[in-house]
C-alpha cells in the first residue's frame, strides 16, 4: 500500500484532527479529514483508492510483533523508566536487541509496550513534531504534557477509527523543574501517578512499587525497586528475558542505559517444582 | 498613489521592482483608524481608536480576543480583521484541545503571516486589507508582533499602525526605553497617551477608544467604557496637570493632527520588497 | 498432551498483547449492540414532557456463536467495527487478541441541588477490570464559572467530551460576548451525545450548576443523550448503592405535574454535603470501583468551592 500523505495543521500536528467546529469556524474538518479534498471544486483525485474513499481497507487486527511490560517511576531527580529488550513474534521469542524507550526532544522520555511497528509510526509521528520545533528555531520545544496530550489524542483517534495503535505508551518527562509521569493506552485511555506499568507489569510490579515508591527516593533506592520489578515481570512473564534497559529523564536530560542482565535466582523451590503446593495443576 | 498599467494584479511586477496591489493593501491599513501597541517583561497593552461609520451607528470594533493569552487589534478592512481573528481562534483553540497548552504566539504569527502571503502570489486572490498588531503572553514571555497584508511579519517592543500612526510612534520612539520596566497601570497611561497623538476629531474618551490587556497571570482583557473611564480621567487629570506646571511629558495634542499631509512614507521600506 | 499444549498455548497467547486479559477472547468477538432506541418526544396538551428511555442500554461482551440476527441490524459502522474488532471472520476460533474499542473505568458521580446552590462530586478512582489503575483521576470538569460535569465510565471518551464541551463553550463566548449559561450547556451536552448515538461516548454524566435564575440544577443523561432536570441524581458504578439512598432521604417531584414544580431539594448547603459524603462512603463499602477519594465541588453565588474527603483505598 502506498502510504497516502498526511495532510494535517500545524497547529495540531500529524495523526491528529481537531474536534468537530461550528460551521462559523470554517471547514477544517473537511480539509483536514479528506486527505484528497479539491482545494476548487471537482471530483477528489484519489492516489490510494484504500486509504482515501471507498475500497476495503485493512485494518491492524492483531499485533505481530510486542514488547512485554514497560516500567516507571518518579524518585527525587525525576522519572525512571525500565523494559527489556524483547520483540515477540507471538510467543516466538524473535528479536532480542529491541529499543523500546525512545527519548523525544531533551526532556521526554517514550516507552512503549505492544506492536513495535505501530512503535515506529508514533516515534515518526513525534520526530515530525521535534524537528518542525527545531526548525522555527525559537527556543520552543514540545513539553511532557504536551507529548502527553497529544499521544492521547493520536491514540484515541485512531481508536475512533477501528485501527488502533496497539501500544500501551509510557511518557516520562522532566521540564522546568517537574517531573511528569504519565501512561496511554491503545483506546486512548491515560492517566498520569506516581508509578506507572504497562502489560503484566500492571499486575506485577505495581504492587511492588504502590509499597515502596515515594517521590522523594533517592537514585539508587529508585534503581533498585525498578529491578525488582523487572525481576518479578522476568520470572512470570514468560515472553521477557534477562536483558533490560534503565533509561532516566532528569535536569539534566534523558539518557537510556546500555542494556543489561539482572542476578536472578531458579533455585526457590517454588520454580522446582511449582505443581508441588498446588495439586491438579501442571 | 497613482494607478499605473501594472498595478491591476498581484502577481505582475512593475519594471521598478513593486507589486503595487500589496502597497495598495498595506494602504488600506494606513487609512484606518490607529491602533497601538506596547509591552514591558510582564504585560502586553493594545491600544485603538474607533470610529463610528455615522452619528447613529456604534463604534466600529477593533480589538479581538483570540484566546485567553493572546488579543489582536486590527486596522484597515474590519471584514478582513474578522476572518483572520476567526482563524487564530480556531488555531488556538484546535492547539489547546490536542496539546492542552496554549499555543505560542509568535507560531501563530507565522502562521498568519503565511496565510497572507498566499495572498500575494496567486492571480485569483487577493491580499488582506488589515493590519494585524498581535500581543500576547506565553512560554517564552510577553510578545507585541505586527502583521502586515504583504505577509511579512515584525516583533516589536512598541509600534502603532493606521491613520496618524506616525505621531504615537513618534511617542513611543521617545519613551520606550522605560517600558520594561513599567507597571500596568503606565503601560495602559502611555498607550493612551501615545493614542491621543493619533486622535484627529476632538478628545480620546472612554467611547472611541478601547484598550486590551494581557500578561503574566493576567489573562487577555479588553477595558472599555466603564472599565477604561478611570483610566482616561487619570490621563486627563494628568495632562492638566502637565499644561499647569509646563513640564509636558507629552507633545501637545493639538501637534499631532497636522502631520497627515505628509504621510510618513519613508518611515517604512516597502514591505514587498523586502526579502 | 496436545491438548494441554493447546491450551497452553491459547491462554498465553493473551500475553504478549498489551491489554488486559480480561479483554481476549480466544473464540468470541467483541461486539456493541443498541438494544432499542431513543424514544420519540411525546406532546400532552401542550406541555412537553420528555418520555426518557432508560432501557436503552449496552452490552459489550464476547459474543458466543455464530453471527445473529443483531449483525444484520447493525448499520454499516457497527459492522465495520465488528470486521475489524472481531478476528471471527478468519473461520474458526482463533488465539489472536482482540480488541474492543471501549473500556470501563468505573466510578461514581452524585449531584445534589438546593435552593441556590447545587453539589457535585465524584470519586477519584480509575480501574479497569480487578486493577486499580490510578488512585488520584479527577471525574469532574469545570466548563464555566456555574457549569460543572462529573462523568464515569470509559475515561477516554469522557476526557475528549470535557473538552468538547470546553471548546464550545469557547467559541460560543467568543460570538456572543458571554458564557454558556448552565440550561443551554445542558442541551448541548444532550446533542453532543446524540450526534454520536451510533459510536456513543461510554460516559456517564451529570451537570450541576446554577441558572440564570440562581437556582440549583443537576441534569442527569443516558449514554445517548436523553436528559432530565431534577433535584439530585447519581451516575456511575455506584449508582444502584447510592440512589435508593437519595430517593430516601429526598423526595424527587414528579415531572407530571401541573404547573411544574421546582425540583430543587430543601437541604441546606451543608446537609446536602454531609448526605453526599455519606453516599460515597456508603459505595466505597461495596462497590470496588467507588474510592480512594471523593472530591466535592460546590457552586453557589460566590463561586465554585472544592473540598475532598478520603475513601477507604480497599
Amino acid at each position: 500500500m502506498i502510504p497516502a500523505p498526511q495532510k494535517h495543521s500545524y497547529a495540531l500536528g500529524p495523526g491528529v484532527v481537531a474536534p468537530a467546529m461550528h460551521p462559523e469556524y470554517g471547514r477544517a474538518i473537511q480539509e483536514l479529514n479528506n486527505v484528497n479534498y479539491p482545494k476548487a471544486g471537482g471530483q477528489p483525485f484519489v492516489v490510494d483508492a484504500g486509504h482515501g474513499v471507498g475500497g476495503p481497507h485493512q485494518h491492524t487486527q492483531y499485533p505481530y510483533v510486542t514488547g512485554t511490560s514497560v516500567l516507571a517511576l518518579k524518585y527525587k531527580d525525576g522519572i525512571m523508566v525500565a523494559c527489556d529488550t524483547l520483540g515477540s513474534y507471538g510467543s516466538t521469542k524473535r528479536y532480542k536487541s529491541m529499543e523500546r524507550m525512545k527519548p523525544v526532544g531533551k526532556f521526554t522520555l517514550i516507552g512503549a509496550s505492544g506492536e513495535y511497528s505501530d512503535f515506529h509510526y508514533i516515534m515518526k509521528l513525534l520526530d515530525e513534531l521535534t524537528t518542525d520545533d527545531y526548525c522555527h528555531d525559537d527556543g520552543q520545544n514540545l513539553t511532557p504534557t504536551e507529548i502527553y496530550n497529544y499521544l492521547t489524542r493520536v491514540m484515541y483517534n485512531r481508536r475512533n477509527k477501528f485501527d488502533p495503535l496497539w501500544n500501551s505508551l509510557v511518557v516520562g518527562g522532566f521540564h522546568n523543574g517537574e517531573s511528569f509521569l504519565g501512561t496511554v493506552g491503545m483506546v486512548g485511555t491515560c492517566y498520569t501517578d506516581s508509578h506507572v506499568a504497562t502489560g503484566f507489569g500492571a499486575h506485577l510490579a505495581r504492587p511492588l512499587f504502590r509499597e515502596k515508591q515515594y517521590d522523594d527516593m533517592s537514585e539508587d533506592e529508585a534503581r533498585a525497586l525498578l529491578e525488582d520489578g523487572l525481576r518479578v515481570c522476568y520470572y512470570r512473564d514468560k515472553n521477557s528475558i534477562n536483558k533490560f534497559q534503565i533509561a532516566k529523564v532528569t535536569a539534566e536530560g534523558s539518557t537510556i542505559s546500555e542494556p543489561y542482565a539482572l542476578i536472578t535466582e531458579w533455585g526457590y523451590e517454588a520454580f522446582v517444582n511449582p505443581a508441588a503446593a498446588a495439586v491438579g495443576t501442571w | 498613489m497613482f494607478r499605473n498599467q501594472y498595478d491591476t494584479d498581484c502577481v505582475t511586477w512593475s519594471p521598478a521592482g513593486r507589486i503595487h496591489q500589496i502597497e495598495y493593501a498595506m494602504e488600506a491599513v494606513k487609512q484606518g483608524s490607529a491602533a497601538v501597541g506596547l509591552k514591558s517583561k510582564k504585560y502586553v497593552v493594545l491600544a485603538t481608536l474607533k470610529r463610528a461609520a455615522s452619528e447613529l451607528s456604534a463604534y466600529q470594533r477593533k480589538v479581538f480576543k483570540i484566546d485567553d493569552h493572546m488579543g489582536i487589534a486590527i486596522s484597515g478592512l474590519t471584514a478582513d480583521g474578522r476572518v483572520l481573528s476567526r482563524y487564530m481562534r480556531r488555531e488556538c483553540i484546535n492547539h489547546s484541545f490536542v496539546y492542552d497548552s496554549p499555543l505560542s504566539v509568535g507560531r501563530l504569527v507565522l502562521q498568519v503571516a503565511d496565510k497572507a502571503q498566499v495572498c500575494t502570489q496567486r492571480s485569483w486572490k487577493r491580499p488582506y486589507g488589515v493590519g494585524l498588531l498581535v500581543g500576547g503572553y506565553d512560554k517564552t514571555g510577553p510578545h507585541l508582533y505586527y502583521n502586515c497584508p504583504s505577509g511579512n511579519y515584525y516583533e516589536y517592543k512598541a509600534h502603532a499602525m493606521g491613520a496618524r500612526s506616525q505621531a504615537a510612534k513618534t511617542y513611543l520612539e521617545r519613551k520606550f526605553e522605560t517600558f520594561d520596566d513599567a507597571t500596568l497601570e503606565e503601560l495602559i497611561k502611555h498607550a493612551l497617551f501615545s493614542l491621543k497623538e493619533s486622535c484627529t476629531d476632538g478628545e480620546l474618551n472612554s467611547k472611541n477608544c478601547s484598550v486590551s490587556v494581557v500578561g503574566l497571570d493576567t489573562p487577555f482583557d479588553i477595558l472599555e467604557g466603564d472599565t477604561l473611564k478611570p483610566h482616561i480621567d487619570a490621563l486627563d487629570a494628568e495632562d492638566a496637570g502637565a499644561m499647569e506646571t509646563d513640564t509636558a511629558p507629552a507633545a501637545p495634542a493639538a501637534d499631532a493632527p497636522t502631520d497627515e499631509a505628509a504621510p510618513p512614507e519613508a518611515e517604512e521600506p516597502p514591505a514587498a520588497m523586502e526579502s | 498432551m496436545r491438548a494441554r499444549a493447546k491450551r497452553r498455548s491459547n491462554t498465553l497467547s493473551t500475553l504478549f498483547s498489551s491489554i488486559p486479559r480480561s479483554r481476549c477472547t480466544t473464540s468470541g468477538k467483541t461486539s456493541v449492540d443498541i438494544r432499542s432506541h431513543h424514544r420519540s418526544r411525546r406532546c400532552f396538551s401542550g406541555i412537553l414532557i420528555l418520555t426518557l428511555s432508560y432501557n436503552v442500554y449496552w452490552q459489550i461482551r464476547p459474543r458466543e456463536g455464530s453471527q445473529s440476527r443483531c449483525y444484520q441490524k447493525l448499520n454499516n459502522l457497527d459492522r465495520k467495527m465488528m470486521l475489524s474488532a472481531g478476528p471471527q471472520q478468519h473461520g474458526g476460533p482463533t488465539q489472536h487478541a482482540s480488541w474492543s474499542p471501549y473500556d470501563n473505568n468505573g466510578g461514581t458521580c452524585v449531584a445534589v441541588a438546593g435552593k441556590d446552590y447545587c453539589v457535585i462530586a465524584a470519586d477519584t478512582r480509575m480501574s479497569t477490570g480487578f486493577n486499580i489503575l490510578t488512585r488520584d483521576q479527577t471525574k469532574v470538569c469545570k466548563l464555566t464559572d456555574k457549569c460543572l460535569i462529573a462523568s464515569a465510565g470509559f475515561r477516554a471518551d469522557a476526557i475528549t467530551l470535557h473538552k468538547t464541551l470546553q471548546t464550545r463553550g469557547i467559541m460560543y463566548k467568543h460570538s456572543h460576548n458571554k458564557s454558556m449559561s448552565c440550561v443551554a450547556m445542558a442541551q448541548m451536552l444532550s446533542n453532543t451525545l446524540y450526534m454520536k448515538r451510533f459510536f456513543p461516548y461510554y460516559a456517564f454524566n451529570l451537570l450541576g450548576g446554577i441558572d440564570n435564575e440562581g437556582k440549583g440544577a443537576v441534569y442527569t443523561y443516558d449514554a445517548i443523550g436523553s436528559y432530565e432536570r431534577t433535584g439530585y441524581s447519581c451516575q456511575g458504578s455506584g449508582q444502584a448503592l447510592i440512589m435508593p439512598i437519595l430517593d430516601n432521604q429526598l423526595k424527587a417531584v414528579s415531572p407530571l405535574l401541573v404547573p411544574p414544580q421546582d425540583g430543587a431539594t430543601p437541604l441546606t448547603q451543608e446537609q446536602a454535603v454531609d448526605l453526599v459524603k455519606d453516599c460515597f462512603a456508603t459505595a466505597g463499602e461495596r462497590d470496588i470501583y467507588t474510592g480512594d477519594e471523593v472530591e466535592i465541588y460546590v457552586i453557589n453565588a460566590s463561586g465554585v468551592h472544592k473540598q475532598t474527603q478520603e475513601l477507604k483505598l480497599d
